[in-house]
């Protein structure tokens, strides 16, 4: 553990000259990112607004988790994370996805069917 | 027996911590000692299980005397406190258990037995005191984090045991709380329309899955992070196995729940129709409900966690059983690779199974198949599982200790427990069955004969290491007798009943069917004595517990069973910070009887002899 | 002993305890999210033709606070990189504009959104009697081109008439007084009145009143329904719904049901609110957290700085997964 030597009062000691460039490098990497994410939403609603219904939610979906994707993998690290947490994150995914099979169990079930069919 | 290791002083290990001058409040009420938060969490879980089962007992007395009020001073007594449960007879006598009193008396105690029961004891109270002591951590990864779950759990039972004092009586509609029932229950001019039973149901579920999850978190965070240097995967602890794929089944099945929790909530509170289909009517009346919802959606929700649930029981009872199996045979786990493989296989398939509490609801038979093949790969690994547990039975030299009694008593009766399901689990026999006896008499082999008293196993083997003293043999042995006969007497009529047709809800026993059920129908007077006598035999553990802290045996050394994993080289009973010495680890979880020993176990901290290799054997290939 | 790994990471796993654990509990809100999304999608799929409404919701206001999202969550990453160069001043300005931005994000959708929705009134007329509302509906219209038909009419409530039992009355004038409401005509002496409301509560305090029967809405329209066989509402209007001068009466008999766009108003507005107000109180959480870790956590740089940014870096990760829902909410709402 690299506890601080100095006094409560005084700042901590500075870091190196290369990890500060390295960390700026970085910082221009977010705000890109920042930006690529808010024109990704653009498109998302220029996609959703346009495209005819058919394909709109396929459309503006594949848009979104593209998204969603940039978010997960470079600003939250994702992409450089660790074994032990990619291991955990694919079984909750496949979990995720059970959950939404749910959605085809509706469409199955009969009793729903019946009162839908007399509304 | 082998040569006695010394007993540290308790004192010792507080001098390596920094906050031994905590007053008593931060040191045994909000403490973040994970051992305190530990024996918390097991005392009100053991509180809650006896309040489950006296529940249990009321409904008991409704069956095999049905409109007969609770006798003696009992009846009026409840009767006064309890106005929404009880009333007076048909002669006027006070304190006979009313139908809407039956429903409330079934929710709650599902609910308190599966929630504030069992998970808390088996996950939180053995998890917290036993897994981080076994992997070597000098704490839980969160100690703040950990205090936190105790309390958040702490209100989820105040809220939980508040809902039996308002107007209304508590939840009536099954621990399943299945709408549209628990949507359209408890509301009307006559109670709250806040504060009634299912509203505060739900906020307590709400807040008993919050602790879950901050617990589950923590447990991880340990496993994965604070294992002693040398332990690796292979040398975990069984037990420690078990409780990390149950803090994953926590982790991952939960929040459905508590956002069908929360969906629920908004049905109650505020009349959205989530679960309430259109056109719902009530009592002949179209209710006001803008309809659209399925009150399917909160079975799927609601069985993605609860199945889950079901291994999220019986993982750390197997875990306890194993722990406890490899002490008092004296030799290793037979097949810890493939049991640590099992595990894995039955918490994942846990995720795909839980359609199968509905086969009812006219799913439709492609989606029932995919379920009943589901349900019948997972009893796979759980017999899997059990094979390995009886298999370690053999050849070994056997303790018959009372720990051990009860280990070895949980194979056959979670074997009979698992066996009972399979009919269950094929569409076409389920249809005859489901809701009958046999299905209440399948669950509870699994979890009472099963996993309390895997429960009762782990109270009396980490007791001395909790207490310095020795639970009474006696009083156990006692304890164990009467538990497994009266146990056995109340649930396995039940079979017998199930396939006769007695359905789980009838609230006068099958009275009013009896020209069906007449051959069966003595079964309720045999199945209730056994109840009580079963409630009784409990009595002797709980003065059994409460003398051993003052009267029991001192031990004799810090590791009184002469056991091998990471717990028994603290003192006894651990300070604040657990161990007294950097631990390393050289050796897997079971070494037993090793040939060429010099004693018949060799603790998982012990350094390899020089003239050795320094690589442990696994534990699998050990024999 | 002094738990290990709280700030240099394990060797073996190559992670500190907190950073293990805040994927642990994103790995839980992803499936506590997800049972909300599954549970929109098994509504939406279970949903009658035309009972799913598409365009309710204000679109350029959405893609507004998506944007302010997503301008905090790298405000929340710059402000964890300045804690690694050392650069206090440079990490509360950062981490402060985060904060301002997810204020008014909130601000945005509770004073602006939720309260506009408190505001707008619906009612779904029952089916046997959408003929004689198809000059507002325009079903006739929308059947010949294979559209999904409109169940709901909708725009602001300004009167409701009421029949009220003759014992009834001192109570529903107590109520009318209380509320501050002022009744525009009053015929068979004082049996059947008109109230003007002022909000939408107004009328569901009527409809709790014991003895008064509600039977017709005033109701002022949103442009669609005014002119409903124009092609130019075929598709979902995706901007904020207009009202027009255009006054309508709708017979309480008529309908299925009437209510506020509160959440019970459609399986729609449920879904709609319990994510969103869900999501609001994450976002709610993370801001009391960036005020702790900006104003009361200065001890804890000066002992160790590298612990400071650690915490940085784990509640950052917090707020990304916010605005990561909120990307998928804002299209699943908004858009589709």
């Amino acid at each position: 553990m690299s506890e601080s030597k100095h006094s409560e009062s005084s700042e901590p000691a500075p870091v190196s000259e290369q990890q500060v460039r390295e960390v700026e490098k970085h910082m221009k990497k977010y705000v890109l990112i920042g930006g690529v994410q808010a024109i990704m939403v653009l498109i998302a609603v220029t996609v959703a607004v346009n495209v005819s219904a058919s394909l709109q939610v396929l459309a503006t979906l594949l848009v979104t988790c593209v998204n969603g994707l940039v978010i997960a993998l470079i600003l939250m690290h994702l992409k450089e994370e660790k074994q032990t947490i990619w291991k955990f994150l694919i079984f909750t995914a496949i979990f995720f996805f059970i959950l939404f099979f749910l959605t085809y169990l509706a469409r199955t079930d009969v009793i729903t069917q019946t009162l839908h069919n007399h509304h | 027996m082998a040569t006695a290791a010394t007993t540290h002083s308790p004192d010792h290990g507080h001098g390596h911590d920094d906050h031994h001058d905590l007053g008593f409040w931060q040191k045994y009420v909000f403490s973040q000692d994970h051992k305190v938060i530990g024996i918390q969490y097991g005392i009100t879980g053991l509180a809650f299980l006896f309040l489950g089962f006296c529940l249990m007992m009321l409904m008991r007395w409704q069956l095999a005397h049905p409109g007969l009020p609770v006798p003696s001073f009992l009846g009026p007594m409840l009767q006064k406190v309890f106005p929404a449960i009880f009333a007076n007879d048909q002669n006027g006598h006070p304190g006979m258990l009313t139908a809407d009193g039956y429903n409330i008396l079934g929710a709650m105690h599902g609910t308190i037995m599966v929630f504030f029961g069992v998970v808390p004891v088996a996950v939180a109270a053995f998890g917290n005191y036993v897994m981080p002591l076994q992997v070597g951590a000098p704490d839980m990864a969160f100690p703040k984090l950990n205090m936190a779950s105790y309390w958040t759990f702490f209100v989820s039972c105040v809220i939980m045991l508040s809902s039996f004092f308002v107007a209304g009586g508590p939840a009536k509609s099954g621990w399943t709380s299945y709408p549209p029932l628990s949507v359209i229950s408890d509301s009307g001019p006559n109670v709250h329309p806040f504060f009634n039973g299912q509203t505060i149901w739900l906020l307590g579920m709400v807040f008993n899955i919050t602790g879950s999850l901050l617990g589950s978190i923590n447990t991880i965070a340990t496993c994965i992070q604070l294992r002693a240097p040398g332990m690796t995967w292979m040398r975990l602890p069984f037990f420690c196995w078990t409780q990390l794929v149950t803090a994953f089944l926590l982790l991952l099945a939960f929040p459905p729940l508590e956002a069908a929790g929360f969906m629920q909530l908004m049905d109650r509170a505020f009349g959205t129709s989530f679960f309430i289909p259109t056109g719902l009517m009530v009592g002949g009346h179209l209710t006001h409900w803008s309809g659209g919802g399925s009150p399917l959606l909160w079975q799927h929700l609601f069985w993605f966690l609860a199945h889950p649930e079901v291994y999220v029981l019986i993982l750390p009872a197997i875990g306890i059983v194993g722990e406890v199996i490899a002490n008092n045979t004296r030799k290793p786990l037979y097949g810890y690779k493939a049991m640590v493989g099992a595990i894995f296989v039955l918490g994942f398939l846990s995720f795909v199974v839980w359609a199968h509490h509905m086969y009812m609801t006219g799913m439709g038979a492609k989606v029932s198949s995919f379920f009943q093949t589901t349900t019948v790969m997972i009893s796979i690994p759980s017999v899997i599982l059990v094979t390995a547990l009886l298999l370690s039975l053999w050849g070994g030299a056997i303790r018959f200790t009372v720990p051990m009694l009860f280990a070895t008593t949980f194979l056959p009766m979670f074997g009979i427990g698992g066996l009972t399901g399979i009919p269950l689990a094929f569409n076409s026999t389920d249809l005859y069955l489901h809701d009958t006896y046999y299905v209440i008499g399948h669950f509870h082999y699994v979890v009472a004969p099963g996993t309390i008293f895997a429960l009762f196993a782990g109270v009396y083997y980490w007791y001395p290491k909790a207490c310095g003293r020795m639970m009474n043999d006696t009083l156990g042995k006692l304890h164990f007798w009467f538990s497994i006969v009266f146990i056995n007497g109340i649930f396995f009529p039940m079979f017998i009943q199930g396939i006769a047709g007695v359905h789980r809800r009838w609230y006068d026993g099958g009275v009013s069917y009896e020209q069906i059920i007449k051959p069966v129908l003595h079964w309720n007077n045999f199945m209730s004595a056994s109840a009580f006598l079963l409630g009784a035999t409990q009595l002797i553990f709980i003065f059994n517990f409460f003398y051993s802290i003052f009267r029991g045996r001192k031990v004799p050394n810090d590791n009184p069973w002469d056991a091998t994993t990471l717990e028994w080289d603290t003192p006894t009973p651990p300070g604040h910070g657990n161990f007294t010495k950097p631990i390393t680890v050289y050796r897997g979880p079971y070494e037993y009887s090793v040939p060429g020993a010099d004693k018949d176990f060799t603790p998982q901290s012990e350094p390899p002899k020089s003239d050795k290799p320094a690589a442990a054997p696994t534990p699998a290939l050990a024999h | 002993m002094e738990i290990p790994h709280t700030v240099t990471p394990r060797p073996d796993t190559g992670l500190y305890n907190a950073k293990l654990a805040i994927w642990l509990f994103l790995a839980s809100e992803v499936m506590l999210f997800g049972g909300l999304f599954s549970a929109y999608a098994f509504l939406r799929m279970g949903a009658d033709d035309g009972y799913w409404p598409h365009g309710l919701l204000d679109v350029p206001v959405g893609t507004l606070n998506t944007i302010l999202l997503i301008i905090s969550s790298v405000c929340v990453v710059l402000a964890w990189a300045s804690l690694k160069m050392r650069r206090w001043k440079q990490y509360q300005a950062f981490l402060g504009a985060a904060v301002v931005l997810g204020t008014v994000f909130l601000v945005i959708k509770l004073s602006y959104e939720w309260n506009d929705k408190f505001h707008h009134f619906g009612t779904f007329i029952k089916k046997d009697k959408w003929a004689e509302y198809d000059k507002y509906l325009g079903n006739d219209y929308l059947a010949k081109k294979g559209l999904a038909p409109r169940p709901e009419i909708t725009g602001h409530l300004h009167e409701v008439e009421v029949e009220v039992a003759p014992e009834n009355k001192a109570q529903l004038d107590a109520l009318i007084q209380k509320r501050g409401l002022e009744i525009s005509k009053s015929e068979e002496g004082g049996k059947t009145l008109s109230i003007k409301v002022k909000a939408p509560s107004d009328a569901e305090a009527l409809r709790n009143e014991p003895g008064v029967k509600i039977e017709a809405f005033e109701m002022a329209l949103d442009e669609i329904y005014t002119d409903p066989t124009n092609p130019k509402y075929d598709r979902p209007g995706f901007w904020k719904r207009h009202l027009s001068e255009q006054v309508a009466t709708i017979h309480a008999d008529d309908l299925d049901s009437w209510s506020a766009f509160v959440p019970k108003h459609s399986s729609f507005l449920a879904i709609y609110y319990a994510i969103t107000g869900l999501h609001g109180l994450h976002i709610l959480g993370g801001l009391v957290m960036f005020i702790y870790f900006l104003f009361f956590d200065r001890a804890l740089y000066l002992r160790n700085p590298e612990h400071m940014a650690n915490r940085i870096e784990v509640v950052g990760l917090y707020w990304h997964f916010v605005d990561l829902v909120w990307i998928f909410v804002f299209p699943v709402f908004y858009l589709l």
